[in-house]
């Protein structure tokens, strides 16, 4: 009888230990597909902005040449059916939870964000993404997508040019910047990613190149200069060490608007 | 007993140790964006500079408006100038647009 009540705790215990192993093993599976799909969608995305193009604007704008008072916002949208889209590599990190996907795409000739039909001689595109579906893990990827941001921002800066608004004042022939203000607003197509990583610090770098000739073809008129292909290099941070000075910066300047408060009442 | 006391404080100080350099490794692992927007600023402000001497006669005291379009090329920059604006110290508005 012992023996008997014995096996069943045996019995009982194991079953558990499998219970819990198998609903492990399937909910780490699911995450692995959810991650590895957030990857393949990023990098349909950003062959999309490479062979449809992009439309982006950014502005940039600092006062008293404070760098507290910098504000830069980059937005960028895209919209377009690509058929034949291939996923050449995929690769998935179980420990980070991150996901690699190298997707491809052979084109003949597509009508672009403005438009215009381009033919692009059955030219293989390819671009990398990563994806995670840990939050704590994201702020490299987030910081890469930063980069990317950047990159195209640089580009369109450098084909078409961008505004500056400003105001200045003059004190015996010195220059002063009082508001300087600088926006673009375009769109681009046939950037093609080079380069990208992290250095040392965390922070993300995305090199990013259009030859000249083929967007000369799509604008149809000449862009200044005598480079035949322009190339950038676009940034990315993983931690907001500047919001976090920023706040530091307007605690202390409050504290010390409080305080002068305080000695002012005191006065007669 | 008192090796054992001597031990624990040791032991105790080489934490304390390693997690006085964790922290400072930590605090410098990311380099952050602050630095990026320093470097921003100054380039805004140095194009701000470049364009008003560029395009301006510049009073001795005054206030100076511009709307430009700039296109960098080769290593320089082209600026056409679009709206124009100077408030000379003390004397009227001698604001004027650059298409006019």
């Amino acid at each position: 009888m012992n023996s008997l009540k014995k096996n069943g705790q045996w019995f009982a215990c194991i079953c558990t230990c499998l219970i819990v192993f198998i609903s492990v093993h399937a909910y780490a599976g699911n995450k692995r597909i959810m991650t590895i799909r957030a990857a393949k969608v990023l990098a349909e995305r950003a062959l999309v902005e490479t062979i449809y193009g992009l439309k982006l604007r950014a502005v940039e704008k600092v006062e008293d040449m404070v760098a507290t008072s910098f504000k830069g916002t980059t937005e960028s949208k895209t919209k377009a059916v690509v058929n034949g889209i291939r996923f050449e590599e995929v690769v998935y990190d179980p420990e980070q939870d991150i996901a690699k996907v190298m997707a491809s795409v052979q084109v003949d000739k597509i009508v672009n964000i403005d438009g215009m039909e381009i033919d692009l001689g059955n030219k293989v595109f390819r671009r990398v993404a990563f994806a995670t579906s840990t939050p704590q893990n994201a702020g490299a990827l987030k910081a890469l997508r930063a980069a990317e941001l950047d990159a195209y921002k640089q580009l369109m800066k450098r084909i078409v040019g961008f505004e500056l608004e400003s105001h200045t004042s003059v004190e015996n022939y010195i220059l002063k910047s009082d508001i300087v203000k600088t926006k673009v607003l375009a769109t681009l197509c046939l950037a093609e990613v080079t380069e990208y990583g992290w250095t040392d610090e965390g922070d993300a770098y995305v090199k990013m190149q259009v030859n000249i000739a083929d967007i000369e073809d799509v604008l149809g008129q000449k862009i200044l200069g005598n480079e035949k292909v322009i190339e950038v290099m676009g940034e990315g941070a993983q931690e907001d060490t500047f919001s976090q000075a920023t706040k530091l910066q307007d605690k202390e300047s409050n504290a010390q608007l409080k305080k002068t408060q305080v000695t002012g009442d005191k006065r007669p | 007993m008192r090796k054992n006391g001597n031990t624990m404080k040791r032991k105790k100080i080489i934490t304390s140790m390693i997690l006085f350099v964790l922290c400072v490794v930590m605090g410098n692992v990311f380099a952050g964006n602050k630095e990026m927007v320093e470097k921003r600023v100054k380039e805004l402000d140095k194009l701000n500079k470049e364009a008003v001497n560029s395009l301006i006669d510049i009073p001795k005291e005054g206030r100076i408006k511009i709307k430009a379009k700039v296109h960098p090329y080769d290593h320089k920059i082209q600026f056409d100038l679009l709206e124009k604006e100077i408030i000379l110290k003390n004397k009227a508005n001698k604001g004027e647009k650059a298409d006019e």
